[in-house]
């Protein structure tokens, strides 16, 4: 045992809710973030610019700091994140000529497949099969029971009208789901934030701060309507999915169940019409 | 675990049919019929604690919150609102309140049937080890601990590791495998003698120095074990999974617990072995004082057969020639044999009184000088000759042997005791070689007596020298004495400043050998004044 054997050095140890040089991340993606959105608002920003800048920047940005915690600030970070990055960018683009270019944004999880097999410290966030299986469908069956509820409470409670057809942007809004939104938010929600508070405080503090971040990244979505239930409707799911997802990953050990229960809600999600 | 399944199909059906009672009946978010939701709710968290309270909560709160969605939808009262949205979160409260009471609950409950059964295996028997197992073993289910180590310091130079991990069998740490490293988080847990906790032994800085996450946290917390004042080891509990505050403090104070019965064990443990080894002190003198008496009752019946017998020959020559008168020739062999008696019984009295004056601590005076070992050997040879019929008696001196440094008289005394021990017990007659030669010891003179006898067991050879100690078996039973000589040997080389040892072997003989300091003018001024007492 490590107790026995190995230094100990009592003064050694971390503070704060990031890790050390997590600032430097923060800086270079929050900066251009801050900037264009002050440029969105000014309406100096043309939307297929904002669209695929927000694309590469909100998403780049969230698994810069989700590759930071196994990687570090160093040469392997940078290589990892540059070609995300690029992956962003010609799906971003690519997506701008029509709902199925936007399947384009597919290369990204590829290319984080890859990735974990160059870097097996990537695997450390969850990129790694449940040990138990079963946990895979136990994952679908939450994301489907918290996405069919809440397709039934709004098409009932706030009249929100639910269709399949046309498919087009259903499969449109799936592959930015499927591409990119779940797996940075699982990448750095679930695999990152709550794995390193959940190590570092308990299972109750990391998934309820966590989910916290993860509820507020969505909240900030230009995509949600603004209205006060739809919010509260939003928050509500979103909490528990984020709970769910955090249970998930901590009896399974692997971000796939939670990925799986999200991919569910927002199939789901995605059916409602305006 | 089928009673769960049970349970949880009975919570099921109870919400199914309350929701299908309140949608059917009331479509209102403050119909008194959503107060229906409380029962399963609480009966939950009662059964299960705070995860069956808090999933069944929710359970409801997803039955109940469309209804309250709708309400708001339709812009109804806001007191119903307001109640709907505070029936949602007494729900959760409720729930999760509840089951979290009962946890507690179930955890005190838990924690005190853990001591008692902690106890109950501390104060079974054998030897500390086994007890020690059953304790740590009995820890590791109660504290539902991945793995957990037990070390104790009793002896600095050999500490205590014992470890019970998954597969539930003990094991004893030793040698390298345990080494305690100044330096780590023990060993400043034993110096501080504070409870140590490391949420995540991959990740913790103070412990890795390359930290890189594992598939679950590895939680380990460390006990100091202490017993008033003093530390007397820790126990390290290491979890995969949650370690709540309550549970590390509910730990820690088992962890007191545990020192505190290690304690008492080693205690009561050492308590029964000086007890053991006291009744075993007892038994051993209870015995020699056994031994002793039957040595002096021994004694007091020989010393009369012994004194008897020369005083009954003296009798009778004495009185043969008193009563008729006797030719010269038969009357100077009557004298003889009278003198030889007389001679016997001065020696027996003398061997008694030297006896009785070490004992009494006066001491014996030697007159000490330079004595050459050739002819004291060749003069006691002569003087037992006519005793040792059978015996063959060589006498060997090495030549130029320096004279020994003895009083003649007492070596007189050791040679004659020897001698006639060899004589004695060589039933069968054989070889008496007795041997004068430089010892390896520089200085000394070795002066050796051996005989081809019956020989000495090995169990008796570490007494032979002790007062009135005889060896009894068939082949001795017929030899006379008192069991002194060697005693007396012994004080005698002693005095001298010599020692004497002995080697033996059953049916191949004895050999004697008495080491004595040489003669020379250092010897002569450091023996200074020339007589010396025996004490």
């Amino acid at each position: 045992m490590e107790v026995f054997t190995s230094t100990f050095n009592s003064a050694a140890g971390r503070s704060g809710l990031f890790p050390p040089e997590s600032s430097k991340v923060f800086l270079l993606f929050g900066s251009p973030a801050v900037i264009g959105a002050c440029l969105w608002k000014l309406g100096w920003l043309p939307v297929p610019l904002a669209q695929v800048g927000g694309l590469v920047v909100l998403h780049g940005g969230l698994l810069a700091l989700a590759l930071f915690y196994p990687l570090g600030w160093s040469r392997q970070w940078a290589r990892a994140v540059l070609p995300a990055l690029a992956s962003l960018l010609a799906g971003g683009v690519l997506s701008l000529l029509g709902p199925w270019w936007g399947w384009s944004l597919i290369t990204l999880p590829v290319w984080l497949g890859f990735l974990s097999t160059r870097e097996p410290a990537i695997r450390t966030l969850g990129l790694r099969l449940p040990h138990e299986r079963w946990m895979l469908p136990a994952g679908a069956a939450i994301g489907g029971l918290l996405g069919v509820h809440l397709l039934v409470a709004a098409s009932r409670a706030l009249g929100y009208r639910v269709a399949l057809f046309p498919l087009g942007p259903v499969l449109a809004n799936l592959s930015y789901d499927l591409g990119v939104n779940l797996v940075t938010a699982e990448l750095l929600f679930r695999g990152a934030l709550f794995g390193d508070w959940w190590r570092r405080y308990g299972f109750w503090p990391a998934a309820v701060l966590s989910t916290s971040f993860s509820v507020l990244r969505y909240l900030i979505d230009p995509r949600l309507p603004g209205q006060l239930d739809a919010l509260a409707g939003a928050s509500f799911y979103l909490f528990l999915l984020g709970i769910a997802g955090c249970m998930l990953v901590r009896l399974s050990g692997s971000l796939f169940p939670s990925a799986l229960a999200s991919l569910f809600f927002f199939a789901a999600y995605r059916l409602f019409r305006q | 675990m089928r009673s769960s399944r049970a349970s949880f199909v009975v919570v099921a059906g109870l919400l199914a049919g309350v929701a299908l009672l309140f949608l059917m009946s009331a479509n209102e978010a403050h119909s008194p019929l959503r107060h229906l939701y409380f029962l399963p709710v609480l009966w939950a968290a009662i059964r299960f604690g705070l995860r069956g309270g808090s999933l069944v909560a929710l359970l409801a709160v997803l039955l109940y919150a469309p209804i309250v969605l709708l309400l708001m939808e339709r812009g109804g009262p806001a007191a119903e609102v307001g109640e709907g949205i505070a029936t949602i979160i007494l729900l959760l409260g409720v729930g999760s309140l509840t089951g979290r009471l009962r946890d507690r609950a179930k955890g005190e409950a838990l924690r005190h049937r853990g001591l008692a059964q902690l106890q109950r295996a501390m104060a079974g028997g054998g030897e500390l080890p086994e007890i020690l197992e059953r304790a740590v073993t009995v820890l590791r289910e109660n504290e539902r601990a991945h793995e957990i180590t037990l070390f104790l310091k009793f002896s600095e130079s050999d500490p205590m590791f014992l470890t019970v991990g998954p597969d539930r069998s003990p094991r004893w740490l030793s040698g390298a495998s345990c080494d305690l490293r100044q330096d780590s988080a023990a060993a400043w847990v034993l110096k501080t003698r504070t409870v140590l906790y490391i949420s995540d032994v991959f990740t913790d800085l103070r412990i890795q120095k390359e930290p890189s996450w594992g598939p679950f946290p590895r939680r380990l917390l460390l006990i100091p074990l202490m017993v008033a004042e003093e530390c007397i080891g820790l126990v390290a509990l290491e979890r995969h999974g949650e370690f709540g505050r309550a549970e590390r403090a509910s730990a820690q104070a088992t962890g007191m617990e545990i020192g505190i019965g290690i304690e008492h064990a080693r205690l009561t443990l050492r308590q029964r072995r000086f007890a053991e080894e006291l009744q075993a002190k007892v038994a051993a003198a209870t015995q020699n004082l056994r031994e002793l008496d039957q040595a002096k009752s021994d004694f007091v019946s020989m010393t009369s057969h012994e004194l008897r017998t020369p005083l009954t020959a003296i009798q009778g020559f004495s009185e043969l020639l008193l009563a008729r008168e006797a030719s010269v020739e038969r009357a100077r062999l009557f004298h003889q044999y009278i003198h030889q008696e007389a001679t016997r019984l001065g020696r027996i009295v003398s061997d008694l009184l030297d006896l009785s004056r070490i004992e009494l601590g006066r001491g014996v005076e030697l007159r000490r000088r330079a004595v050459d070992a050739l002819p004291l050997l060749e003069r006691n040879v002569s003087l037992v000759e006519r005793e040792a019929s059978g015996h063959r008696l060589v006498c060997h001196a090495e030549p130029q042997l320096p004279p020994v440094y003895a009083d003649p008289e007492k070596l007189d005394q050791i040679i004659q005791n020897l001698l006639s021990n060899a004589i004695k017990y060589s039933p069968a007659g054989g070889t008496i070689r007795l041997v004068a030669e430089t010892a390896v010891v520089p200085g000394r003179v070795d002066i050796s007596i051996s005989d081809e006898g019956v020989g000495i067991p090995p169990e008796s050879l570490s007494r032979i020298f002790e007062k009135y100690y005889r060896i009894r078996n068939t082949a001795t039973t017929r030899v006379r004495g008192l069991g002194l000589g060697l005693a007396l040997v012994k004080s005698l080389v002693e005095a001298h400043e010599g020692e004497i040892r002995v080697q033996s072997q059953v049916g191949k003989g004895s050999c004697f050998v008495v080491t004595l300091p040489q003669h020379s003018p250092e010897t002569t001024a450091a023996a200074a004044p020339e007589d010396r007492r025996l004490d």
